[in-house]
């Protein structure tokens, strides 16, 4: 049951909804759980007891490692520094070292379950796989996948990784663990909530989210604006995009910059609209959760593209992945060792290696077992290198032209160049394996053929022109949001200043325009969510 | 900071959802209407059926027929309406689920007063989810009630040509190609074995008896003679099917010769699906059994206010004569 289908938002959203508002306060919590691992059922059935296990398991973990934690003194690092210094062993700190020992292997140990059942039920098939292709002859068992196992394990990850920091205190209210990881909204596609975005709400430490008349329409009207994307943009798409990367001719020449772009747009509509439809949700039963996107297509760099898409994903891999490994002991030596030897410059470009080898490859296999998805994550590594390696030549080139850097011209300039970066990137995410990503690549200027965007050849892959007037406005009227957003023009709150009839009259529209133009019923078929396969 | 709960809000949030209800009824009629209107559009494939059905004079239709591909390639209204003078409607689609079949049944009743549904079996066989079968049980039952979902595509017409369609003869369409079927020697094999029927399509078939009872519709089954899809073991589990109920059961596939099958000349698709050729001659079997069963249903052939039917009749007779022939090598 998506998030996009008639029974959850027909049925079992306003149901929850009503259940939840019709509810004691102080039981809130527990219904909220037990609604989530209902819905988690109707997706996935019995493979409930994977979530359910998770959280039971980090839950006592976290309260474990929590309990070992506070034993060990804040400034134990200190200690150990000045016992170093002395050269002389301190008999006071051996039960300290003991209990570190046992803190750290605690973590390690969760962190190593968590990730080991991520590896073993979707991973497996890969890397038998890659074993075959390298001589062996294994055949690896077929494990049903449950939904969100991706988006939970990181949530679970996450949380055990701050108990360990002693950023957060161990989470005594079992609901709230549970709720952290199994939030219903979440379930299919994120967002990737941390402790300090949700749990606080669900465990009543600050009150819950205030709902006004005002904010359940403004809710469920972003549920009705992520369906105009999803309904009315991505799900045509799909058809087009099918066409182009799994027929039975790959594409060659302007067909391919149509498919990257097309593909691009696709999943920006969908995960977004999905987004929208999942905040809405939350909002509905009073919980804030993180917004995963920012006006990705205005970003002028890779770098800042990622942190306007899956913006949840990217700040869990820099505070997971990027900070520990870019503050570790090797990442540190390392850098002296290379700035003593080739300079600051080097020393930089060393330890941003180091630290965003494993965030990408991380990024790359987190999507899915395969080999594209890794090579789609080097593609980022490679980029946001090379952004550090020419800042020197860049700072240089605009000191010599006089070039405005922050004019207007050059911003536009940077946008443009950087919406190539992602539609190539997408290009490569999308393609049916690597092999034919590599050959779309290559057959890009291959008999390019640019009369084909305007011979007909548009109307060939699966849509009609009617389709491609409502993509092409639907995507305008999705930029005009997402530039108006970006100038710091809330149309939501331009809204709640208008007169009801106005308001009224904007909110029906957005339904219509959802019933009317959606690709649904005949000639149409329901599309899976995409994120919900990563 | 105001409560969700309070008059004022909810006074409001009920009348949003009248106003939004009464648009969506609104801009379904107009749809309905354009969609009617626009015959050949685009919009209707899948949905003409409803579009005609709810076309349909109040209370002229006295058999609805029901079933997926098998009922709607073979069963001709105009030929049912020559042999024995009752009005028909094939309320059928091709790949017709038991979950879209009973919402369509119960929209048919609203506005027709049949005396006999004709319920084609084939489609008892496909498998239903429980949950999948209830949620498409409920998104059918909205569409039929808000055409607007339906027939939101409306719009498309207006950018995109309109590709030509076959025409319908009271919804039935004229189907000309022969492909026999390649072996008999299994076909209706003496067998005491069954072949199951899914517990949701049990419960889906058990709600349809008790809304034909809850109508005064006498429901009677049908399997159409076609090889590919029917056996012995089909056959065993419908006639007890039908003796639990108490129904009437025809199984064609155990009279071909009665009902004069040539599988030779009235097979559309190796013994799938009925061409025009065996259409016409099950139709007209079919429609003589149904007047045996049903002694009371009626022969409007004298009455002037059926006379649309009779004129069409002629019609049709004469725009497939040289078709039938072709097909029968006559």
């Amino acid at each position: 049951m998506g998030y996009n289908e008639i029974p959850y938002l027909l049925v079992f959203l306003p149901l929850t909804v009503l259940l939840y508002s019709i509810c004691p306060k102080k039981l809130r919590k527990v219904l909220l759980t037990f609604i989530s691992w209902g819905y988690f059922i109707l997706c996935s059935r019995y493979l409930i007891v994977y979530l359910i296990g998770t959280t039971v398991f980090i839950y006592c973990m976290g309260i474990r490692i929590g309990k070992v934690g506070e034993g060990i003194p804040e400034n134990y690092e200190i200690l150990l520094k000045k016992e170093k210094k002395s050269g002389v062993k301190d008999p006071a700190l051996t039960p300290l070292r003991k209990r570190k020992a046992l803190h750290h292997a605690l973590m390690l140990i969760t962190v190593i379950i968590l990730f080991g059942i991520l590896l073993v039920l979707k991973y497996t098939g890969f890397f038998a796989s890659l074993l075959n292709r390298a001589g062996a002859s294994l055949t690896a068992p077929k494990f049903l996948v449950p939904v969100g196992l991706s988006f939970y394990t990181l949530e679970a990850v996450g949380y055990i990784l701050e108990v360990y920091w002693k950023r957060i205190p161990a989470e005594r209210d079992f609901f709230g663990i549970a709720l952290l990881i199994g939030f219903f909204p979440q379930t299919m596609e994120g967002p990737i909530a941390r402790y300090g975005d949700t749990a606080k709400q669900f465990t009543g430490e600050t009150k819950l989210f205030e709902r006004t008349a005002e904010d359940m329409a403004s809710a469920i009207m972003r549920i009705f604006w992520g369906m105009f994307k999803k309904i009315v943009i991505a799900d045509r798409l799909n058809t087009v995009v099918a066409n182009l990367y799994d027929g039975s001719e790959l594409p060659h020449g302007v067909m391919i910059i149509v498919a990257a772009v097309c593909y691009t747009v696709q999943l920006y509509m969908e995960f977004s609209g999905m987004m929208d439809v999942v905040i809405g949700s939350a909002r509905l039963v009073g919980i804030k959760l993180p917004e995963n996107f920012r006006q990705p297509f205005f970003s002028q760099t890779a770098s800042e593209f990622w942190r306007r898409w899956h913006i949840t994903l990217g700040a869990w891999l820099k505070d997971y992945v990027f900070y520990p490994i870019a503050a570790s002991r090797f990442s540190k030596d390392l850098g002296k060792k290379v700035r003593k030897k080739s300079g600051r410059y080097a020393a930089k470009l060393a330890t941003s290696a180091v630290a965003l080898t494993p965030v990408w490859l991380f990024n790359g296999l987190w999507h899915g077992p395969q080999l594209n998805y890794i090579f789609y994550g080097i593609y980022y590594l490679v980029l946001l290198l090379l952004e550090q390696v020419i800042d020197p030549a860049r700072d240089a080139f605009y000191a010599k032209t006089g070039i405005n850097r922050k004019g207007k011209g050059a911003a536009l300039f940077r946008i443009l160049r950087t919406w190539v970066i992602i539609f190539s990137g997408e290009l490569l995410f999308r393609a049916n394996g690597l092999k034919a990503g590599i050959h779309m690549f290559l057959n890009l200027f291959h008999d390019f053929g640019i009369s084909r965007l305007w011979d007909g050849s548009l109307l060939t892959l699966g849509i009609d022109g009617a389709d491609w007037f409502a993509i092409v406005m639907g995507t305008v009227v999705v930029f005009l949001y997402d530039l108006m957003t970006e100038r710091g023009f809330s149309i939501r709150e331009c809204m709640s200043r208008q007169k009801t009839p106005v308001r009224w009259a904007c909110y029906y529209a957005l339904i219509f325009a959802v019933i009317i133009f959606g690709a649904y019923g005949t000639g149409y078929s329901t599309v899976d969510l995409i994120y919900a396969g990563f | 900071m105001k409560n969700i709960f309070n008059k004022r809000a909810f006074f409001r949030t009920v009348l949003f959802l009248v106003i939004l209800v009464a648009l969506l009824q609104i801009v379904s009629q107009i749809m309905v209407r354009l969609s009617d209107e626009e015959g050949k559009h685009n919009v209707r494939m899948r949905n003409y059926i409803y579009t005609d059905l709810i076309g349909q004079e109040k209370d002229t239709i006295d058999v609805i027929v029901t079933g997926d591909s098998e009922a709607v390639a073979d069963w001709t209204p105009l030929r049912a309406w020559e042999q024995q003078g009752f009005t028909s409607f094939p309320a059928a689609m091709p790949a017709f689920w038991m979950t879209e079949m009973l919402p369509m049944v119960r929209l048919s009743f609203r506005t027709q007063k049949p005396k006999v549904l004709l319920f084609e079996t084939n489609m008892l066989f496909s498998y239903t989810d429980p949950i999948k079968g209830t949620v498409k049980i409920a998104q059918s039952e909205i569409r039929n009630r808000l055409m607007i979902f339906r027939f939101h595509n409306i719009w498309k017409h207006v950018i995109s040509p309109l590709p030509e369609q076959d025409s319908l003869w009271k919804s039935f369409r004229v189907r000309t190609e022969v492909v026999p079927p390649k072996n008999l020697n299994k076909y209706m094999k003496p067998s005491s074995e069954k072949r199951k029927i899914c517990p949701m399509n049990l419960l889906i078939f058990d709600q349809l008896v008790k809304l034909c009872r809850k109508n005064g519709v006498q429901l009677v089954l049908y399997s159409t003679a076609a090889p590919k899809n029917y056996g012995m073991r089909k056959h065993n589990t419908l006639t007890e099917l039908a003796e639990r109920y108490g129904l009437t059961y025809i199984d064609l596939n155990t009279q071909v010769d009665q009902v004069g099958i040539n599988w030779q000349t009235d097979s559309l698709d190796m013994g799938d699906h009925m061409n025009l050729s065996g259409a016409q001659k099950v139709t007209a079997y079919l429609a003589d059994r149904l007047k045996e069963a049903v002694p009371d249903l009626p022969d409007h052939r004298a009455d002037e206010k059926y006379s649309d039917w009779s004129e069409q009749a002629e019609a049709y007779d004469a725009a497939i004569a040289d078709d039938l022939k072709e097909i029968r090598g006559e």
